[in-house]
Parts: C-alpha cells; sequence; structure tokens
C-alpha cells in the first residue's frame, strides 16, 4: 500500500512538472514579448479589447512572434506591480506609463533609449505625434518614450441652451462669465456653468491661461507665489461666489457629471478622454452637446498629457517591442483605438482620414488642443507637491470659504512644496534627469517652432512666435520619406 | 556494588523524557515560530534599518542615517498626522470602550428576544470592512445619504460630513465606532458572564445597589479583560488606515490623515520607503509607550480588584460566622 502511494505521487510529481514544461514553452517556438497596460478591470473593458485586438493582430503581422498581452491591471495598482517585476528582474519588454510616472524609472535608469530606433525605422515619423507629447518623451537629447494617447480639457456645451439663449460658447474668461449670466437670465438656470474647482488637475490651465507658473524651468524653485496664479485661483473662486455662476457645492462633494446628467447647467469642463462616452453615459442629451477648446485668459494654452509606451532595458528584444510600438501608435491602429475606446488617438495623420473625421467629428474639432497644449512638469516629486501640497493647503481651503484668504495660503503651501522640491534634490542631487535639460530630440521641423515658444511650454524658448497657430493646419504635407499607405501595418 | 541513590527527577529516564518533552514542544513550536521570524523579525529588522536609508520604489540604497528622522520632526503634514491621530484615539478609545461596555451590561440580562437581538448586533462585525464603508460612504453622501436626508426634514441645512475638516473625522469615528464596539462587547460579554454571582449576591444581601455592584463587583471582576479591551481598542486605533483610505483620502486639507495613512502614501504614492519606515517606527514607539502605559493601569488595577475581593470575601466570612 505505502509503496502503490509512493509511485502514485512521483506519477503526479512527474506529470505536473512535465505539464509545466510543455506549458511554459507552449509548444511554442515563437519568439515572445511581453506587453502590460492598466485597466478600468474586467474584460469587458474596451481597453483590453483594444489591446487584445492589437496583439492578435500584431501576431498575424509577424509570424513567428507571440505576444503575451497584460492588460487587467487597475490603474491604481499597477506602478505597484510593475514595480515589483522591475526590482525582481523581470519586467515586462514594453509597457504603458502615465507620462508623470516615468521620472522615477529614467531616473533609476530602467528605460531604453529609443534614439537609435527612431533614427533608423523609417516608418516611424516623430512628426505625426503632438509636439508636447514628444517632449514629454525626452529627457536631454535621449528619448525614452512614444507618445501613445493624450489627454486634454475642453468645455463641454449644451447646443440646445445656448442656441435658445442666442449666445455662442465663450472663447475667453470675461465670455465665460457674460454667456454664464445670459443663460442665468434668459433661462432662469441658476448655475450654468460646473467644473471640479477643488481639483489642483484643473486648476493648471487657468493658472497658465494667466501667465502663472508652478515649478522653474529647472524644477528646483515652486514659483506659484504670483499674482498670476493668485488671480486664476480667484477667478475660478470668483465663478462660484462673486458671479455666482457656479454651484459652490462643486467645492463641497457634488458632482459634475449629477449636474451635467440633471441638465442643471448648460456647461461645463471635463476631460475629452469623456467625448466618447458621453453620449453612452448621458443619452438624454444625445445630438444636444458639442465641445470647444478651453476659454483663454490672457494666454489660450490648454492642458495635453498623458500616455506613453516605453521598453524595459532589460528587454531581451527590444527590436521587437519597438516594431509593436509603431505597429500599436499607426494611423489605422490609432483609428482603431479611437473607435474602440472613445478616446482621441496621438497619431495626427488619423485626422486625415475620412472615416476618422466621419465617426468622431467631436475629437476633429479639438485637434488644437492636442497642438497647444502642454503639460505640467515632469518631475518625481510633482504629484507630492501638486496634487498632495497644493491641492489640500489651497483649493480644498480657499474654494469652500469665500473670505479665505488666497495669497496667504499659496504662499503658506509653496512654503511647503519648495521643502518638498529642496528635499528631493538633497536626497538625489545628481540623479534627477528629468529637470533642467531642455529636450532636444528631434521632433520634426514642423513641430519644432511650436516648441519653441514659451507660451506653449513655460521653459526654454528663443524666439516667441506671435501666435500659436503659425505655421499649423488642417491636414499635413506630404512626407517624402514616407512609403505608400501604412507601412507599419 | 551499589550505587548513589538518584536524586528524584535527576534519574537517567527523568532527564531523558524532559528532553524528549522538550524536544517535542518545540518541534510543535517551531512552525510558528518560523512564521513570526520569518514575517515579523526578518522584515521589521530590514525597515528598521530602511529607516535609515534613503531607499525609492525600486530599491536603490543610499545611506542616509538620521535624515529621516529628523525630517520627520520638521514635516508639518507628519506632525498633523500624528496629531490627528492622537486626537482620533483620544475620542475614540473611550468612546469605544464606554459603548461596549454598556452593551454588554445591557445584554448580559436575561429576557425574552435575548438571543436574536444579540444575533442581530453583530451583524457589525460580520460585514467586512469595506462593505461598512461603502454603507456609511452612502448615509454621509451630501446630496442622496439619508442623514442629510434626516436633516433636511428637521429644518436644518445639508451637511457635507466627508467634505468638511470639521466633520469628517467625526464621521469616520461613528463609522469605526459601529463597527468595533459590537466587536469588543463580545469579549466583554463573555468576561461579564465569568462574574462570580455569589458576590453580586453578598453585595445586594449587603444592600449595595446596582451601581454600587457595577463599581465595586462587576469593575474589578472584569478589570483584566476591560485593559486588554483598552489595550487592543488603542492598538487599533493608532493604526487606523482603512476608512480614511476608502473615504478621505486623508482630506478634506489633511483633515484625516493619520499616521499610517502617511505612511502608506510616502511609501506606495511618493517612492520614499526610507522615510516611510522612519514614519512607522515612530508610531510604533508611540504605540510602544502608551501600552507600556496601560499596562501599567492593568497591573495597578489587578491590585485593586485582589484587594477588594479579599476584603469582600473577609467580610462575608465575618458575616457567616456572626450568623
Amino acid at each position: 500500500m505505502k509503496h502503490a502511494l509512493v509511485v502514485l505521487l512521483a506519477a503526479a510529481a512527474a506529470f505536473v512538472l512535465l505539464g509545466r514544461r510543455g506549458e511554459r514553452d507552449g509548444g511554442d517556438r515563437r519568439l515572445a514579448i511581453e506587453f502590460w497596460t492598466y485597466s478600468g478591470g474586467g474584460s469587458a473593458d474596451a481597453t483590453v479589447r483594444f489591446w487584445e485586438k492589437v496583439a492578435r493582430d500584431f501576431e498575424r503581422a509577424h509570424p513567428g512572434v507571440r505576444v503575451r498581452a497584460v492588460t487587467n491591471i487597475a490603474h491604481g495598482q499597477y506602478l505597484s506591480v510593475l514595480t515589483t517585476r522591475f526590482i525582481g528582474g523581470n519586467p515586462p519588454d514594453v509597457f504603458v506609463l502615465d507620462d508623470n510616472m516615468t521620472p522615477d524609472l529614467i531616473r533609476e535608469g530602467l528605460l531604453l533609449p529609443l534614439n537609435r530606433f527612431v533614427a533608423a525605422d523609417r516608418s516611424y515619423h516623430v512628426a505625426d505625434f503632438p509636439p508636447t507629447m514628444l517632449r514629454d518623451g525626452c529627457t536631454g537629447a535621449v528619448r525614452y518614450s512614444i507618445p501613445l494617447y493624450g489627454g486634454y480639457g475642453c468645455l463641454f456645451y449644451r447646443t440646445d441652451l445656448l442656441a435658445q439663449a442666442g449666445v455662442a460658447p465663450p472663447r475667453t474668461w470675461s465670455e465665460l462669465v457674460a454667456v454664464s449670466r445670459t443663460l442665468r437670465v434668459k433661462l432662469g438656470m441658476e448655475y450654468p456653468f460646473a467644473m471640479e474647482p477643488t481639483a489642483a488637475f484643473w486648476m493648471m490651465p487657468f493658472i497658465w491661461q494667466n501667465g502663472g507658473d508652478i515649478l522653474s524651468p529647472d524644477h528646483r524653485r515652486v514659483v506659484i507665489d504670483t499674482p498670476p496664479v493668485v488671480g486664476a485661483i480667484a477667478f475660478v473662486r470668483d465663478l462660484m461666489y462673486r458671479y455666482r455662476v457656479m454651484d459652490p457645492s462643486l467645492a463641497s462633494g457634488a458632482t459634475l457629471d449629477a449636474l451635467w446628467s440633471s441638465g442643471r447647467v448648460a456647461m461645463m469642463i471635463n476631460g475629452g478622454w469623456s467625448i466618447g462616452t458621453s453620449d453612452v453615459n448621458f443619452p438624454q442629451w444625445r445630438s444636444r452637446w458639442e465641445v470647444a477648446p478651453l476659454p483663454a485668459g490672457k494666454r489660450d494654452v490648454g492642458f495635453y498629457g498623458g500616455q506613453h509606451l516605453m521598453i524595459a532595458k532589460a528587454s531581451q528584444h527590444p527590436e521587437l517591442a519597438w516594431r509593436f510600438m509603431v505597429f500599436a501608435t499607426a494611423p489605422r491602429r490609432q483609428l482603431q483605438w479611437s473607435d474602440i475606446t472613445g478616446s482621441p488617438p496621438s497619431n495626427l495623420r488619423v485626422f486625415d482620414m475620412p472615416a476618422f473625421q466621419r465617426r468622431h467629428p467631436h475629437f476633429v474639432r479639438m485637434r488644437e488642443a492636442m497642438l497647444h497644449g502642454r503639460n505640467n512638469p515632469l518631475a518625481p516629486f510633482f504629484n507630492k507637491i501638486w496634487y498632495g501640497r497644493f491641492q489640500s493647503r489651497v483649493l480644498d481651503v480657499v474654494m469652500k470659504d469665500p473670505r479665505a484668504d488666497i495669497a496667504a495660503a499659496v504662499r503658506a503651501a509653496a512654503r511647503e512644496m519648495q521643502a518638498i522640491v529642496d528635499d528631493s534634490w538633497t536626497v538625489h542631487p545628481q540623479r534627477d534627469g528629468t529637470t533642467g535639460a531642455a529636450p532636444s530630440c528631434p521632433v520634426g521641423a514642423r513641430h519644432a517652432r511650436l516648441l519653441h515658444n514659451p507660451e506653449v511650454t513655460g521653459r526654454g524658448g528663443t524666439r516667441p512666435l506671435p501666435s500659436m497657430f503659425v505655421g499649423v493646419g488642417v491636414g499635413l504635407p506630404a512626407d517624402p520619406r514616407r512609403a505608400s499607405g501604412d507601412a507599419a501595418s | 556494588m551499589p550505587h548513589e541513590p538518584w536524586e528524584i527527577g535527576n534519574c537517567p529516564r527523568s532527564r531523558a523524557r524532559r528532553w524528549h518533552e522538550a524536544v517535542t514542544g518545540a518541534t510543535f513550536l517551531l512552525p510558528g515560530l518560523a512564521i513570526i521570524f520569518l514575517c515579523v523579525a526578518i522584515p521589521g529588522a530590514l525597515a528598521f534599518g530602511l529607516s535609515f536609508t534613503h531607499c525609492s520604489r525600486f530599491l536603490s540604497i543610499q545611506w542616509a542615517g538620521l535624515y529621516n528622522y529628523r525630517k520627520l520632526l520638521a514635516d508639518p503634514v507628519a506632525l498633523k498626522a500624528f496629531a490627528n491621530t492622537l486626537r482620533y484615539v483620544a475620542v475614540f478609545v473611550p468612546l469605544n470602550l464606554v459603548i461596549a461596555l454598556t452593551i454588554s451590561l445591557l445584554l448580559n440580562r436575561e429576557f425574552r428576544g435575548m438571543k436574536a437581538i444579540r444575533s442581530v448586533y453583530f451583524v457589525p462585525v460580520a460585514v467586512s470592512g469595506v462593505v461598512a464603508i461603502s454603507i456609511f460612504r452612502f448615509l454621509f453622501d451630501r446630496d442622496y445619504g439619508p442623514i442629510n436626508a434626516a436633516l433636511g426634514t428637521l429644518g436644518f441645512e445639508k451637511v457635507p460630513w466627508l467634505w468638511s475638516e470639521h466633520w469628517a473625522m467625526w464621521a469616520i469615528i461613528a463609522l469605526a465606532l459601529w463597527k468595533s464596539a459590537a466587536f469588543f462587547s463580545l469579549i466583554l460579554l463573555a468576561a461579564l458572564q465569568d462574574v462570580s454571582a455569589d458576590l453580586q449576591q453578598a453585595a445586594v444581601v449587603d444592600g449595595a445597589g446596582p451601581v454600587a455592584r457595577f463599581l465595586h463587583v462587576t469593575l474589578p471582576s472584569i478589570w483584566g479583560v476591560l485593559m486588554t479591551v483598552l489595550i487592543l481598542s488603542s492598538i487599533g486605533a493608532f493604526r487606523v488606515f482603512e476608512p480614511m483610505f476608502v473615504l478621505t483620502k486623508g482630506g478634506p486639507n489633511d483633515a484625516t490623515q493619520t499616521i499610517a495613512l502617511q505612511a502608506y502614501d510616502t511609501a506606495f504614492t511618493g517612492g520614499e520607503l526610507g522615510y516611510a519606515c522612519a514614519i512607522s517606527f515612530a508610531l510604533l514607539a508611540v504605540i510602544l509607550v502608551v501600552t507600556a502605559a496601560m499596562n501599567k493601569l492593568t497591573a495597578l488595577g489587578r491590585g485593586r480588584r485582589s484587594v477588594a475581593i479579599a476584603m469582600e470575601r473577609r467580610r462575608l466570612g465575618e458575616g457567616g460566622r456572626r450568623a
């Protein structure tokens, strides 16, 4: 009996081991790369469906290659899980990451420079992508990532209500107040406009538009203690308490979705990522809404930044990983990205496609936001100082209390933020490779002028342009280097 | 040739049995000790070492000496987190104890439907933490929550519970009490049921009222368990994390930022593992000091209990002899 038990256990162990060995190979001799991205969770998520399709299409286009796509990691846990793999020395070959998470990886030397791939690959054209995101993928002269998807802010408005009131969507701050007041008078709407006043994210474009900034170009000084920053915060607060065109309860927990859904607001500031799902979430307003660029202050600049694709330095198949990245960001794939996820594409060539223009007119209308948007400073400590200190010390306080001293709150927050910045520089004096060095990666002549506009980037720049839009128009000139069609797919 | 008489317990068979017993005992203890060593002692020692370094999320380490501890003393957010935590403990622990004791005293009586009420009452214990938090998130919702609806009905203004610097911590304390008092009342109920009925009856015979019986018989009898509940409740309160993490993320304006949440944010959001370890060990030091003080209190109480029971027993004895 005992003998039989031993034999049985040995057989079971052999079965498991051999079976696992077979599973590891899969009877599969294909070259394999591992791709990671985060999602909202569940296989029904649109992002998951997109990437699974990209992986299968890539395998069909590249026989002998297998793509193991890990697509169901929740955003909140993504960086932790990715970190664990890096620490274990087994990172994915290619992965998606938010731009504000990349400084840490660059600082640790975990990303593969992409300059040689960009230079050698004639099918990849940097000028096909928005300048801000191209710049964000660079540190000095080294490119570490390529753009995948960028988000921007826009003004959602109810076309029926504005038409009823006989007003056009506002293009400036003063027009925003005037249009809101008109809506209140003519339609009886108590608070016609909405945004998230306590969200530090949405304060950034207001600050930039008013001529202010957050950090010095070398990322060593916090520069929020200035009249333009205080003025921008005051304007947003005045929308609630002085002009009374925005509901003060938005500073105490009321949600944009609830107000928009109930029809109590005619205009709201929200992200371009909501465009694709608006008709699904708010079917009652189908065909009765539109988007416009954010109302401009002294400057006309909005937010633009998002996700990048990058290759781990430890990847065993960097060439293949690069091919996958180019495949995923090609125009045809980016059209699928918009079709499946409802999010705007990052490849500007997609905007020339009649199918894209027909299916996504809202994105076409917001193309300029991609071209003249700017991103927050990409410093390792940025989230801590902006979404931590600034949001809690300034916005959480002054937006709820119309009598709170904005200048004093900003001054106090600036001191705490500066302490965090100084601490970061003390701990990482030389290794913070994301700061100071103005990006000098090739971005294409078309975008070079935009990148040198300090009003767009807030840093560097030697030739200020009179207008953001010089040299930029719908449709791109033909590139003599390009092969016909979409070579990457 | 006669041999020396063996001393009791010193004969070879006795030593061999003791050795065998020791080895058997150690063998049974080994897995538990190994787990404690691997999962507590070693990580704890590593964390203590890390607290003296600058350690990024990718485990790149450089020696920092006392930098992190000096930074902690000058960090306004961390100091506010400590203050919030102490305030939370000072309010939650006594309330928790009083409510748990009151409920256990009420449940210690025999009445119709007692078992059903006990079962219903312990539902908070069975509900998971995240579910309880979700329930309270709805209760305290500014626009749709029943609490504000009730306040509106009574003519009061809506309170932005979780969005108010003043009310957010109170809302979380209410949640914590609902969850915690039921659990500790279970422990105190068991202790109450162990109180000697003879002492209670003797006190009744002597004319002691309910308050006097509680103060002089019940309380001393359950003092040890009460202090255990106090210590466990305090340790749990110092480490409070879940409600703040799920409901308020430490806001608004750090009003609900606690030291455990601060350590988590520092480690996993900020990527400063060394500093997070320093914060954690600072919290450990505070917990050790408070626990030591409570242990002292327990010892004093035990002495008092022994004296009280001894005096009562002597009196009963005298009364009996007189009778």
